[in-house]
């Protein structure tokens, strides 16, 4: 043991001393959870639009849908109303998109309605403002689509009836028709969030993108001492295989959780990203670096020299990421790319981070995440592990 | 002819490191192909439906989300827990349920409630508008059968035929719907376009300034003073070593064009144009790499700074997340990046249409970027190669 210790020091020794090593365990990934945390906008999720209002009807009706759903907008938060004169004032601050949409309601529209003949409200979207002339639009409809369902009853009762339409008996069905209820309703709720912040999520998608370098160094270095022949040496004296393959695996085990612990307290320090429940956050860590080392010594163990260990390495830590969703959310995926992202540690660990967005988040919501990462970890690790003690074996 | 003997090699060395080629390659061809995979399906809003026994009136109120002028992406779900699951980790925008035997108590004149659900501050708040709206024009026809039923007899599901039928004689009552404005990115740019530009320039970017090692090994294993000894002037291998530069940039290049076109379509807009753009860029990063190999000690730290480096700089210049997406300093921050004015060049091709003179302006930025990485690069280079 105290052979293995030895050994762990030595590593850990060598490593820090190596700058890049630093650069790639906690600059980069820090560099970049920092630059995506700064180039996107905080606040993404909050929707709040600007909406100018043409009023040329003047009549009743236009009355009604300004002080019913265009207010309505306004209390809720969602909408910032402008008056302007003209059709054409409201379409040149469109095409500027000084405001999102412009809702037109033309000359004439209420005595239209009344009168029983063609209407329509008017609403011009910038071609940028996809969302927001969708909810105007959708506004719009819902204050027209009350008066075609009263128009509606009125008008089918008439046909069904096969009267002579007649003035007086029109209006006293649309009174009637007016008090009906409304037979469906939406009740809204709000969700807990499950999702992580901006500045948590890159900063827990770079620290596990960066660990796949940072977790390969131990078996990568027994390669290393292979070929200068030092691994000969050690093993001439006195020291089991296992404690060297211990001694490796634990510098870099205190190398990789290390680092990830650096990054998740300067992020939160700094980029104000919040993880969460910390015993929970240390579990996730934990398993992310078992299975970083577990699927590194794998795939090092594979093969025979460090330039090929160091390349595979590489490509497995890119394709599991993007796999894994540490570069963009595979949730806009298609459904193969969903389901692929199941095999890897980062969509595990990025999940996990995730689910402890919730205040009251704790260790009993990222079970099913801990477990897969250990799991991963552990199978991968074993055949790793066993596979690097041949490596010291045979030399 | 030295020179382009030195620039050869430098493509050779290039081919045999099988790594080299996996991130020079594969690597952007397989982000091109995710991220465009990811944005296939647009930005449009995706909503979570539950509902177990919608019946024909449930069915044509799901049905009404594709004939939004913007289509939304639906998501069937009959399990509440997964529905829940899904929007709470954003899987989908906002859930729907509707309620058991939908259809049926709506004809037996029963009201019923449909459940929204939206996970906290997300956009979900806003879609909320849309669903009310579509929810309404189904509750309009559903109240007026109910009315009809009521003063002229029959059921309200039977009356459902008629109201429809009269629905359709009736002279338009309706909201319409345009668009003013030019667009940040016009359709040509979505898809796989967007995605191929991005990593073109990302990458031709960092190939380059992890090339850099490469001069750096000429100089540290004492190739250039061994060509020194020859009859070759520093200004040869300093030609030569910029045109292997330059090749590797301008071959990365090509491969992303060509395959991004030839497997995804992507649209590169007119030839001289985009030739222009691409090889102004490869000259910029050439000239970076130089720069780099003349100024770092060793082949480690030029090889961790330029992947940092080249990640940095590629995210600041709108690689990662488009650039119009940024905070307006760093839009500002962003324009002093070689790589937005590439940007820029390549969406106005492909986009607006621009032609060869037209992209001049940023082609003019990006030679001057690399005229003057190239210079300062040369001037250090004369002092170390020699050394």
């Amino acid at each position: 043991m105290r052979a293995a210790l030895a050994i762990a020091a030595k590593d850990l020794r060598q490593r820090i001393r190596d700058r890049s090593a630093i650069a790639i365990a906690i600059v980069a990934p820090f560099g970049l959870a920092a630059m995506f945390a700064l180039l996107i906008p905080t606040g993404a999720g909050a929707f709040q639009v600007t909406y100018a209002v043409v009023d040329a009807d003047r009549g009743p009706l236009a009355a009604a849908f300004r002080a019913g759903p265009l207010a309505g907008l306004v209390d809720a938060g969602v909408a910032e109303l402008v008056e302007l004169p003209s059709e054409a004032v409201a379409r040149d601050r469109v095409a500027a998109r000084a405001v999102d949409a412009a809702i037109v309601i033309p000359a004439g529209f209420s005595d239209a309605v009344v009168a029983g003949v063609a209407a329509e409200i008017v609403v011009v979207g910038n071609v940028d403002a996809n969302l927001a002339t969708q909810v105007a639009t959708s506004v719009a409809s819902g204050f027209i689509d009350e008066l075609a369902a009263i128009r509606l009853a009125v008008a089918t009762t008439i046909v069904v009836e096969g009267s002579v339409p007649d003035p007086a008996r029109s209006t006293e069905l649309a009174e009637r028709a007016q008090r009906t209820r409304v037979p469906i309703d939406i009740v809204g709720t709000t969700a807990d969030s499950r999702q992580a912040g901006s500045a948590t999520f890159y900063a827990a998608s770079m620290a596990v993108f960066f660990l796949f370098f940072t977790a390969q160094f131990g078996v990568l270095s027994l390669l290393g001492e292979r070929r200068t022949g030092t691994l000969s040496r050690i093993a001439a004296a006195p020291v089991p295989a296992w404690a060297i393959v211990l001694g490796k695996a634990l510098a870099t085990f205190v190398l990789a959780a290390g680092s990830m612990t650096v990054l998740v307290v300067a992020s939160s320090l700094l980029l104000g990203a919040r993880w969460g429940d910390p015993a929970a956050v240390s579990l996730l860590v934990l398993g992310v670096v078992v299975s970083a080392m577990g699927i590194t010594a794998l795939i090092t163990t594979l093969t025979r020299t460090e330039e090929q260990a160091g390349n595979w390495n590489s490509i497995a830590a890119m394709v599991l990421a993007i796999l894994g969703g540490a570069f963009f959310p595979v949730s806009r995926g298609p459904e193969f790319l969903q389901q692929a992202s199941v095999l890897t540690p980062h969509a595990w660990f990025l999940r996990g981070i995730g689910d402890l967005a919730p205040p009251d988040a704790g260790i009993s919501a990222v079970l099913v995440p801990i477990a897969a990462l250990f799991a991963i970890g552990i199978v991968t690790g074993a055949v790793g592990l066993l596979r690097a003690a041949r490596i010291v074996v045979g030399r | 002819m030295k020179a382009l003997a030195i620039a050869r090699a430098n493509l050779v060395r290039l081919g045999r490191d099988r790594l080299g080629l996996f991130f020079v390659v594969l690597l952007p061809i397989l982000l091109v192909l995710v991220i465009g995979l990811q944005f296939a399906g647009g930005f449009s809003p995706r909503i979570g439906v539950l509902a177990t026994d919608p019946g024909p009136l449930g069915d044509a109120l799901i049905a009404s989300f594709d004939r939004l002028q913007e289509p939304w992406q639906r998501t069937r779900f009959t399990d509440r827990t997964a529905w829940i699951d899904a929007v709470e980790r954003g899987t989908v925008d906002a859930g729907i349920a509707l309620p058991d035997r939908y259809d049926e108590r709506l004809r037996a004149g029963e009201d019923v409630a449909i459940e929204y659900l939206v996970e906290g501050g997300s956009v979900g708040i806003g879609l909320e508008t849309t669903v009310r709206a579509l929810v309404a024009a189904q509750a309009a026809e559903v109240r007026a059968a109910r009315f009809v039923a009521a003063e002229a007899g029959g059921t309200a599901g039977a009356r459902l035929d008629d109201v429809r039928r009269v629905a359709a004689a009736l002279p338009d009552l309706r909201v319409s719907t345009e668009t003013a404005g030019e667009e940040v990115f016009p359709a040509a740019l979505l898809g796989f376009t967007l995605g191929a530009q991005s990593q073109l320039v990302l990458f031709v970017f960092l190939t380059s300034l992890t090339g850099a090692t490469q001069l750096i090994l000429t100089r540290t294993l004492g190739v250039s003073r061994r060509m020194l000894s020859t009859p070759t002037s520093v200004a040869t291998i300093l030609v030569g070593e910029f045109l292997g530069r330059f090749a590797v940039a301008l071959t990365q290049a090509l491969i992303i064009v060509v395959a991004s076109s030839v497997a995804f379509g992507v649209v590169w807009g007119e030839l001289a144009g985009a030739a222009a753009v691409v090889v102004a860029f490869a000259l910029v990063g050439a000239g970076a790499a130089m720069l780099i190999g003349a100024v770092a000690t060793n082949p480690e730290q030029a090889g961790s700074f330029g992947v940092v480096g080249g990640m940095l700089l590629g995210a600041a210049g709108g690689c990662m997340v488009p650039s119009e997406f940024f905070p307006p300093v760093m839009q500002t921050v962003s324009r002093l990046t070689p790589h937005a004015w590439a940007l820029d060049g390549l969406r106005a091709l492909a986009g607006r249409d621009a032609t060869f003179v037209g992209v001049m302006p940023q082609v003019g930025v990006l030679l001057a970027f690399a005229a003057v990485l190239l210079g300062l690069a040369v001037w250090r280079l004369r002092v170390v190669l020699t050394r």
